[in-house]
Order: structure tokens, then C-alpha cells, then sequence
């Protein structure tokens, strides 16, 4: 949600409160000040009509001119009694309606007798005055609130666009960029403060970056240079023409491990160019080409093993991600499928939807799949795996955010691979 | 043909000149910066193999001497950086390869040739050896004069042979020789690809110049 929408909501919902108080507040007020000037005429209605009564004895003849109702007869003058206002609904016969009144209920003592005087005065016109005052309320209410709304909005499109300006940039940083970020100036003390942290922060960040490569180029330069020389003397050895057989096989164990050593260290080095994110160009691509091709290259190791290959790739898939990358990606995965299956086992590789599914038939293995992608987890005795193929391969899909689950049902393993788009699998 | 070996690191160097002997090179050493500038600006050489990282200096700054003297050697880096800025720069700089540590000197041996061949022979770029004939501006090998059809792969990995002929070749830089950029440790491809060159060579009626070496690689005798 954005921040203007949920402020919105926010002063929406407190305004709205707010009137509804102050209407409700309003409204009895202005109820009180009506009942009261009610009782008042009632009052002199009242003592005019006792006045009357002063000059006449014959309550059925007094010359009022009152416009409200009145009800006079003869009591006891036991039965004086005190004002009593009350507010009574009379049904009119002509609007054919219940309509409000005010009535007065009292007693007048005149000459010696005692009466009873009802007055009753209509609140129609009175509630009429209530409703249209509401009316007027409410139509200031949502003018006020949407004109406020309105105005909110384009102030806070103006107030913003330093952020959004900072956002954008920090959208659009490349951490292999050379430039340094540049963030626009502003005189909103918060966001200028922004931009300045935002800034040393990127700055860092790219500091940190550089300093880590040269690290890695270090690492490299220490352990290739001597796995150098080692190569190069072998190469120069096996060209002796007396060389004994146990000669050339111990030339052999260290050729190959020079040459394991040399794997592990290209790896190490992979992995670490893969979490520095040392690969930017993207592009989308094509799994199905990538799976053909390194089936064609592990032809060899398919036909010594006797595996039978089930293909299901019909729908295309497509991935964002560097070439390279990609070929990596499915090379190792394909490559290990193939090393550790058993002799006529089943390679099957199959695309449902958006998902990569690679199953082989292989060993059977105890505890948590999951465990070997970590770095140097081995399973089997295998001497050619360096044990960084799986590790390399999640951190490849943590970088562009691809779902990776291993499971192992019986002597089943199968990599599920599908994008981050989708839900986990 | 002249070389100049510019490699701070002795043993190494030691390995590349012995490695060397055998070839049809005449091969000079440096071991720093200083030295190999003053060997470049006093002598004429054919190719110059430089080390990017020295004592008192840079490989970059030799490139630069190189080119500033209109020097017509071909360069080829040796790096033990592996980073694509490195070798973008030397290609920019002017030098003609670029190979990356840990390399096989067989590797070496085929790109100095490379190189070599490239330079010197514009026009009628042709081995001969015995009954084979290869065309490398066309791309094409003859046996006794008829036209021998080989997959990519296959080609170059004749080239190679015969540009370490009688030397014994790992496996493995064979099999490094054929991979591309990136991709997997896995050298059992090469014996797929040796089997049907052996066997394209000795249908068309070449003699079997390629020897296993047990457990090591192979070697291509020719005399």
C-alpha cells in the first residue's frame, strides 16, 4: 500500500470521526436550545391565557390569540399540580402522520377555582430547521474532506520527490558501476540526511565490493602460480624416455591430484565470483538448449553407465540469468545425475509448467537431502567430485531467486527446480 | 624462431625452457621488469611470453613498450588472474593471446605455434608432415592428397598433436585444449574424440602415429 493511500485512509477515518462527534454534539445542542425556547412560549402561552381568565369567568369563551392548542377545564383545587413539560407524538389526521409536540401540563387557580391547562405546541417546523442544518453539515463535511484529500495529494507528490528520486537511484545501483551514485539535492532536512546515508552507504558498499575482488584475485595469483610450476615439471617429466612403469603411475596419482586441487580452486573461485554477483548480463534463456547440449557432451559417461534417458520438454522454459551462468547451472546438475547413477539406471528430466524436474536412480542415502548443498558435502566415494558442484548450484539459484528442493525417495533423487515467481514446490 | 620468456617465478621458467629445448626455438629469459625492457629495446624477437605479475613491474607496461617500439613479436600473457578485465586489457594493449595459470606447457607450445603461424605464413598457410597435409586457411586436411573430413573438434585436436608431436600430452590438456570458455570438469569426452580421429586417420590410409601412453595420455610420433 502506498504511504499517501494509507495516510488517506488514516485522515479519512479520523475526519470522519471527528464530524461524527461534532455533528452528534451539534445535534443535541441544538435539540436542548429548541426544547427550551418551546417551554418558554409554553410559558407565556401560560400566563396569558391566565391573565385571560382574570377578566372572564367563562373558560369556554376567552379571546386568545394563540397559535398552539390549548385545553382548559375545571378541577378540584385539591388537585393544583406543577408544570410538567413533555415532548408527545399526536397523530395528525389531515397529514395523516405521527408529528412531535411539546406539551405543557399544569394547573391555574383563579378567583377560587382551580383549572387544568394543556398546552401543546408542534416541533414540526423545529425539526425541519434540525434536517436541513444536518444536510448543509454533511455537504461541508465531504467538501471539506475531498478538497483536503485533493490537496494532500498533490502537496505530498511534491514533498516526495526527493525520495522517489533517491529511490530510483538506489533502484539502478550497480555495484560493478564505476560512477559514484549521485543523489539530487534537497531541502527536506530528513531526506537530505537520507541521501547522505544513503550514499556513504553505497559508497561502502562498493569499497567492500573492490576490496573482496582483489582478494579473490590474490587467492588466485597465490595458488595458480604453484599449481603451475607442479604442471609444468610434470609435463616436462613424462617426456623422459626412462620412465619406469611405477614411475609413470606415481606421475599419474599426482598428476591427477594437481589436477583435483587445481578443480576445487577453479571452483572456489566460481562460487565466490557467483556470491560477489560478478556476472551482471542477463538475459532470457532457453533451458531446453542448454540440457540438449550437455546431454550430447556427457554422451560418453550416459552410454559406459547403459542409462536409459526419459525426456519430457515440451513447453519451453525460460529463465533470466547470465549464459555462463545457465550453463553451469544445468551442466552440474545433468553431471551429477549422471555420476551418481548406477549401472543401468534412469535419467529423467522432465519440464511441467515452470518446473525443472532432473531424477535419477542412485544410492541410497540417510539423513537430510538438503545437506548436500553445502560446501563440500560429498556423498558416495566419488574421488572426482570436488564437492562444490550443489553448493555452486544453490548459490546460483539464490541469486536469481530460483526454488531448489532435493529429494530422495528410496533410490530416487530428484532436483526440483522452478522459478521465484512461483510458489515452493 | 626467437623467444622471449619474461616469468618471475624460476621454476617455472626452468620447466618452459626445458619443455622448449626440443622445439626448433630459440628462447631468451627475463625474470623481472628492468630486464625485460632492456632485452626488448636491444634484440628482435618473434614472440614474447610475459608473466602480467613481476617484482617491478607490470606485463602491461612491457605490451605498452612493445607497441610504442613498433616491435612486430607476438604476445601472448600468461596470467594467474583469471579476470575478464586482465584479459580485455591485454587484448586492447595489443598482445595476441592470453592463457591463464595453471596451463599445460603443451598448451603453450600450441599457442606460441599458433601465434607463429598466424604471423608468418599470410597467404600459403600449410604443415606438412610425411602424409598429412593441412590447408589452415581453409581449415582442411589431406591424407595422401585426398581430402580427410573432420568435425570441429577433431581439427583441433590434430592441431594440437601435431603441434606438440613427439612430446607426451596429458589427457587433461587435451582435454582443457578442447573445452570451451566454461564448463565441466569432466575429460572423459577426449577419448570419444581420439577414438574417431584414430580412426578417420587410419581409414584414409595414414600411418598410426598416435601412441597411448598408459595411464598418462597419448603422444603423436612422427618422424
Amino acid at each position: 500500500m502506498k504511504l499517501l493511500t494509507k495516510t488517506s485512509r488514516y485522515y479519512l477515518l479520523f475526519t470522519s470521526l471527528i464530524f461524527l462527534a461534532c455533528g452528534v454534539t451539534f445535534y443535541l445542542i441544538l435539540e436542548y436550545l429548541i426544547i427550551k425556547k418551546a417551554d418558554e412560549s409554553l410559558m407565556a402561552d401560560k400566563a396569558l391565557i391566565a391573565i385571560q381568565l382574570d377578566e372572564t369567568d367563562d373558560i369556554n369563551h376567552l379571546f386568545l390569540d394563540l397559535t398552539d392548542d390549548y385545553h382548559l377545564k375545571e378541577i378540584s383545587i385539591a388537585k393544583k399540580m406543577q408544570d410538567h413539560f413533555t415532548t408527545i407524538e399526536v397523530y395528525d389526521n389531515i397529514e395523516e402522520e405521527y408529528e412531535p409536540f411539546r406539551q405543557l401540563i399544569t394547573s391555574i387557580t383563579k378567583n377560587g377555582n382551580s383549572y387544568e391547562l394543556i398546552i401543546r405546541k408542534s416541533l414540526m417546523e423545529s425539526n425541519d430547521l434540525i434536517y436541513s442544518i444536518a444536510i448543509v453539515v454533511l455537504i461541508m463535511f465531504t467538501f471539506l474532506t475531498v478538497s483536503l484529500i485533493l490537496f494532500n495529494r498533490s502537496v505530498s507528490s511534491k514533498i516526495w520527490y526527493p525520495f522517489n528520486q533517491t529511490l530510483e537511484q538506489l533502484k539502478k545501483f550497480n555495484v560493478d558501476g564505476y560512477s559514484e551514485e549521485k543523489f539530487r539535492e534537497t531541502n527536506i532536512t530528513e531526506f537530505s540526511e537520507l541521501n547522505k546515508v544513503a550514499k556513504k552507504l553505497t559508497r561502502k558498499i562498493k569499497n567492500d565490493y573492490l576490496k573482496q575482488k582483489e582478494f579473490i584475485d590474490n587467492v588466485t595469483h597465490e595458488i595458480q602460480t604453484p599449481l603451475a610450476i607442479i604442471n609444468a615439471n610434470i609435463d616436462t617429466l613424462i617426456q623422459s624416455n626412462n620412465l619406469k612403469e611405477d614411475d609413470i603411475h606415481i606421475i599419474q596419482v599426482i598428476h591427477d591430484t594437481v589436477n583435483r586441487l587445481a578443480k576445487i580452486n577453479d571452483s572456489l573461485l566460481l562460487l565466490s565470483k557467483i556470491e560477489n554477483e560478478q556476472f551482471p548480463e542477463t538475459k532470457p534463456i532457453e533451458l531446453i538448449q542448454i540440457i540438449e547440449k550437455y546431454l550430447s557432451v556427457f554422451e560418453r559417461q550416459i552410454n559406459t553407465k547403459h542409462l536409459s534417458i526419459d525426456l519430457d520438454m515440451k513447453t519451453p522454459i525460460k529463465i533470466t540469468m547470465n549464459p555462463d551462468i545457465a550453463e553451469i547451472l544445468i551442466g552440474n546438475l545433468i553431471q551429477n545425475a549422471i555420476r551418481h547413477n548406477v549401472d543401468k539406471g534412469l535419467l529423467s528430466i522432465k519440464i511441467i509448467g515452470n518446473v525443472l524436474e532432473i531424477a535419477n536412480t542412485g544410492s541410497h542415502f540417510e539423513g537430510d537431502p538438503n545437506n548436500l548443498f553445502e560446501k563440500f558435502v560429498k556423498y558416495g566415494t566419488s574421488n572426482e567430485s570436488s564437492g562444490l558442484g550443489l553448493a555452486i548450484v544453490r548459490q546460483i539459484c539464490k541469486l536469481y531467486h530460483l526454488n531448489i528442493e532435493y529429494n530422495i525417495h528410496g533410490h530416487i533423487h530428484r532436483i526440483k527446480l522452478s522459478s521465484g515467481s512461483l510458489d515452493l514446490i | 624462431m626467437k623467444i622471449l620468456i619474461v616469468e618471475d617465478e624460476y621454476k617455472l621458467m626452468q620447466s618452459i625452457l626445458r619443455y622448449f629445448r626440443t622445439e626448433e626455438y630459440v628462447c631468451e629469459e627475463a625474470s623481472n621488469f628492468s630486464q625485460a625492457l632492456h632485452k626488448i629495446l636491444f634484440n628482435e624477437y618473434d614472440c614474447v611470453i610475459i608473466d602480467l605479475t613481476l617484482p617491478d613491474g607490470t606485463g602491461f607496461d612491457i605490451i605498452q613498450e612493445l607497441k610504442e617500439s613498433k616491435s612486430n613479436a607476438g604476445i601472448i600473457i600468461i596470467s594467474a588472474k583469471g579476470s575478464m578485465e586482465d584479459k580485455v586489457k591485454g587484448l586492447n594493449l595489443g598482445s595476441d593471446d592470453y592463457i591463464v595459470k595453471p596451463f599445460h606447457l603443451s598448451e603453450l607450445n600450441a599457442r606460441v605455434k599458433a601465434l607463429y603461424r598466424r604471423r608468418n605464413f599470410e597467404g600459403s598457410n600449410i604443415i606438412e608432415l610425411n602424409e598429412i597435409y593441412i590447408d589452415l586457411n581453409a581449415n582442411q586436411v589431406f591424407i595422401n592428397k585426398k581430402k580427410l573430413t573432420l568435425t570441429p573438434k577433431e581439427y583441433q585436436l590434430i592441431l594440437f598433436l601435431i603441434s606438440n608431436k613427439n612430446k607426451v600430452i596429458t589427457r587433461t590438456s587435451l582435454s582443457e585444449h578442447l573445452r570451451e570458455e566454461i564448463e565441466f570438469t569432466t575429460y572423459d569426452f577426449i577419448y570419444t574424440h581420439i577414438g574417431n580421429l584414430r580412426k578417420k586417420l587410419i581409414d584414409a590410409g595414414c600411418t598410426d602415429y598416435l601412441k597411448t601412453i598408459y595411464g598418462i595420455g597419448y603422444k603423436f610420433e612422427i618422424s
